[in-house]
């Protein structure tokens, strides 16, 4: 049996476990014998009780038809029809998966398009190295050799520079300068003309 | 029923179409679309039969080449993971195809003028014809493009096109570190398996 130290707070504790008949036996006793004893207890006992009566008096309120079937859904271990599921559902005028077979076909066709336009949209020349890649995707000579064509540009601009720093070098700086400068220094002071 | 079906044909359309375009966009605008890209019309002229070398090497290709020849030569090779695309076009010409593609690139040649490339080499010598031009960053910072368009001895045309981040000073690296030659003979070996 439980200690009492203060009868009317413990009393209050017990109240909805008293109306509810959840007590023990020995607790069952001490609160009756308690309520006959202190009247304040007594009217809050009262009290409680009545406010208990009139809720169960209340009459019962029909749960959604909705909440029902979802409920029942559950407990079968069926999910619910996502929102997204029911406009699909709509669009077929049934469930997606039991669309009509036209519609299921014409999605086929349309995605092999897909498919066949992006593969031979990658196919096409030049394309060859479009897309992410890794090492391990190309063997050591394919990517030596395409190594060799990106350096092969850089050639190209490298030739054709030092061509220019000859010609520069041979047709401006020596025959339009040097040699012209030259002739007009040493022709003056020796008797004998350059050769040209 | 039958105007739903419509709409869901409709949807998978533009569904489709948005894919395609997409996929078509990610493929395509860093290259064309970026300054340094030139359109090079007077390749129209040449047909299959005249390509001597063709090299388009783009972005993804570029940064696994990085990757792979940096235990090289980690700084020169780092260049590449910085360019776009690399695009070398060589073809075996007659003097008059030769005299039709200056005739055609003059008109490209034009354009750059227009549209703020820089001539850096500008070569009009017997047979030969030769074009640099290169691109600026608007700060000048960098070169967003390089290309080399040039006629030798009237027998063969070349078009070059670099796109990307381009330090000045790499060029000069990069352009010199190889010749034309050297690159044919090791290109050989490398074919050969040795």
């Amino acid at each position: 049996m439980s200690k009492i130290d203060d009868k009317c707070s413990w009393f209050q504790d017990r109240i909805d476990l008293y109306i509810d008949q959840e007590l023990d036996r020995a607790d069952n006793d001490a609160f009756e014998r308690h309520v006959e004893t202190c009247a304040a207890c007594k009217e809050e006992l009262s009290l409680a009780a009545d406010v208990v009566s009139e809720l169960r008096s209340l009459p019962t309120q029909r749960c959604p038809e909705r909440v029902v079937d979802e409920a029942m859904q559950r407990a079968s271990g069926e999910t619910p029809q996502h929102p997204i599921r029911r406009v699909l559902g709509w669009l077929g005028g049934r469930p997606v998966l039991t669309m009509r077979p036209a519609m299921a076909a014409m999605i086929l066709v349309v995605l092999a398009a897909s498919v066949f336009v992006l593969t031979r949209h990658e196919q096409s020349p030049f394309n060859g190295n479009a897309g992410q890649q890794s090492v391990a995707e190309h063997s050591d000579k394919e990517l030596e050799l395409a190594k060799l064509d990106a350096m092969l540009a850089f050639a190209y601009l490298g030739r054709y520079s030092r061509r220019t720093v000859e010609i520069v070098r041979e047709d401006v700086i020596t025959n339009r300068v040097v040699r012209p400068l030259g002739k007009t220094i040493v022709e003056p002071m020796n008797p004998f003309p350059l050769d040209e | 029923m039958r105007v739903k079906t419509i709409i869901m044909c409709v949807l998978l359309s533009f569904a489709l179409a948005a894919t395609v375009a997409a996929k078509d966009k990610r493929q395509t605008e860093d290259y064309t679309k970026h300054p340094g890209y030139v359109d090079f019309d007077a390749l129209e002229i040449f047909t299959d039969e005249d390509a001597k070398i063709e090299v388009y090497l783009k972005q993804p290709m570029l940064k696994l080449l990085s990757e792979f020849a940096k235990h090289e030569d980690p700084d020169l090779f780092e260049i590449f993971a910085k360019l776009k695309l690399v695009r070398v076009q060589v073809f075996e010409v007659t003097r008059e195809l030769a005299e039709k593609f200056e005739e055609v690139s003059s008109k490209t040649i034009k354009e750059l003028d227009k549209k703020g490339w820089e001539r850096v080499v500008r070569v009009r010598e017997d047979d030969d014809r030769v074009y640099v031009y290169l691109k600026p960053s608007d700060d000048y910072d960098f070169i967003e493009g390089i290309v080399v368009i040039a006629i030798e001895d009237f027998d063969e045309a070349v078009f070059v096109n670099i796109v990307g981040e381009i330090n000045p000073a790499d060029i000069g690296r990069l352009s010199g570190h190889f010749g034309i030659e050297e690159l044919d003979s090791i290109r050989y070996e490398v074919e050969k398996g040795n």
